[in-house]
């Protein structure tokens, strides 16, 4: 067994954030070094705690309802403690004494700094693909976004339509590229509020009477019988709250912003 | 096809966009004409790679993990680059890689079920300290293939 | 984030008040093990002494997906209690196979077969 014993120190990532290492026999005795702790964290208004428990052998059920209290506490100041690195053996212990109905369990720290940024930070997280320019791809690519989209806690109805969108710019770029366009480009971009779009793809001579009738297209998609990709551009037009183009001599980007509905 | 094909996908140190993105080099493996069962085999292996690229990687803001897959006629190969690693990181891997195939306790070693899918892994570092693993997958390689295909 | 990845379904067996079968749909992976683990313990500790899981649906698993099996074998040997596997696919099996883990856990073709070798 692990002797006790009880580390703090500022997250090297984030300075809100206090890491507590915690290894060890965690009882009544060593918890009393546990609450005097959280006693000047909450005084000084450090509220964000990961506790990592990795190197913890024991935890007493006492021990447990004391680490519930500093929870609380923290809650109380807009904080919380979360739990890091627990074992099988030793999630299992504490779930029969209900922590698992208290306190949010990672395996990480990593991802709960990347939970706390989303949090609270508003934090965009991007994705950017190079694809094989093929109509092929364009299922695959529209199920990877939408599965992005509703891991990170969009639903359904919102995937669906962040889905319809992403497989009408990509159709578009890949049908209307140059001959010799091999692949084309995605970048996807997502916060708790809304998702941003970019697709690009190569397009080089255009003509600028052709470029004026492009950007024509986008600005007033026109649905008429012989155009399919009209409808599809007014669609995209319809569920996003911005669309934009930029041709430069490289290739053609076209930008959406669409804001989560609910 | 005489030119291969290849695809990139970049993104963020964080567990939630792996199912995604093993999902779409599988279905991107099925696109290139690789068998169901070759496609579910790489699904594993980059969920493995991921996993551990994210498990090592950095937790810097905006850190991400860059997985490029070239099609070849008959194989695929799989590179998985993440920000994190200096010279020990890349050090224990070799040895997870060059483990004895005797070795029973890699439960939980994704890394070994990678090796044993594969016909080859090779690790190393860039210039600027980002980690690389590299693995070849051909289309007919690995024992279970031969008795059963 | 919960992972939306896998569903769990418990179904009682007539004539077996102490068995259940759970049957596992979608990806049983690194994102969902936790949960997993949870669910099979809260079962067991409803009293049920056998679980034979339905792998029918089970499209997807991987090396962190088997530890946790492994762990609930070991610990249901641990408590006298069974933890049966049914009707694996042929790509999960084959990578249970390639992890040599086919020899530890308790596999079986059919329901029926598990569910016999209960007695």
């Amino acid at each position: 067994m692990t002797e006790f014993s009880i580390k703090w120190h500022e997250s090297e990532d984030d300075a809100r954030i206090t890491v507590v290492v915690l290894a060890g026999s965690i009882d009544m005795v060593s918890v009393d070094a546990l609450t005097k702790g959280f006693d000047s964290l909450v005084e000084s208004n450090r509220c964000f705690v990961i506790v990592d428990m990795e190197r913890v052998d024991f935890v007493s059920s006492p021990a447990v309802g004391a680490l519930m209290g500093c929870r609380r506490r923290l809650i109380e100041k807009k904080g919380n403690l979360v739990l890091v690195g627990l074992t099988p053996s030793l999630r299992e212990k504490l779930n029969l004494m209900g922590a698992n109905r208290i306190f949010r369990y990672y395996n990480d720290v990593k991802t709960v700094l990347s939970d706390y940024r989303w949090e609270h930070d508003n934090l965009a997280q991007k994705l950017a693909l190079q694809v094989p320019s093929a109509p092929a791809y364009v299922p695959a690519i529209r199920r990877l976004i939408s599965s992005v989209v509703m891991q990170k806690g969009y639903n359904r109805k919102d995937a669906f339509r962040i889905e319809t969108i992403v497989d009408e710019l990509a159709n578009n770029a890949i049908e209307h590229g140059d001959h010799e366009q091999r692949k084309f480009y995605i970048e996807f971009s997502l916060d708790r509020e809304k998702v941003e779009i970019a697709v690009r793809n190569l397009t080089r001579n255009l003509d600028p009477a052709l470029t004026q009738r492009v950007k024509q297209k986008f600005e007033n998609p026109v649905v008429d019988d012989e155009s399919i990709r009209g409808r599809g551009l007014a669609l995209v037009k319809m569920l996003s709250s911005e669309l934009r183009l930029d041709i430069d001599t490289g290739g053609t980007t076209v930008h959406v912003t669409k804001v989560r509905e609910d | 096809m005489s030119e291969k094909e290849s695809l990139q996908i970049e993104f963020p140190v964080d567990a939630d966009f792996i199912p995604a993105v093993r999902k779409f080099v599988a279905e991107s493996s099925l696109i290139e004409g690789f068998t169901p069962k070759f496609s579910y085999r790489t699904e594993i292996i980059v969920d493995e790679l991921c996993n551990n690229a994210v498990k090592y990687g950095p937790s810097t803001q905006g850190a991400s993990i860059k997985i490029s897959c070239e099609f070849k006629d008959d194989a695929i190969q799989l590179t998985v680059q993440d920000p994190g690693g200096n010279a020990k990181d890349v050090q224990n891997l070799r040895k997870v890689i060059g483990a004895n195939e005797n070795n029973t306790a890699f439960v939980g070693h994704g890394l070994e079920i990678v090796r044993m899918l594969t016909s080859g892994m090779e690790v190393s570092q860039t210039t600027n300290g980002e980690t690389v693993i590299r693995v070849v997958k051909r289309r007919s390689q690995n024992l279970i293939d031969t008795l059963t295909e | 984030m919960e992972s939306k990845q896998i569903k769990l379904e418990v179904k009682e067996v007539e004539g077996r008040a102490n068995t259940r079968i759970v049957e596992f749909d979608g990806d049983l992976d690194s994102t969902n093990v936790e949960s997993t683990l949870d669910k099979v313990n809260s079962i067991y500790g409803e009293g049920v002494a056998n679980i034979v899981a339905d792998f029918s649906k089970l499209r997807y698993v991987n090396s962190t997906g088997l530890g946790i099996l492994l762990h609930i074998s070991k610990t249901a040997k641990v408590n006298k209690w069974n933890f049966k596997i049914a009707k694996v696919n042929d790509n999960v099996f084959e990578i249970i196979e390639i992890i040599g883990a086919n020899t530890l856990l308790d596999i079986y073709d059919d329901i029926e077969d598990a569910l016999n070798s209960l007695n």
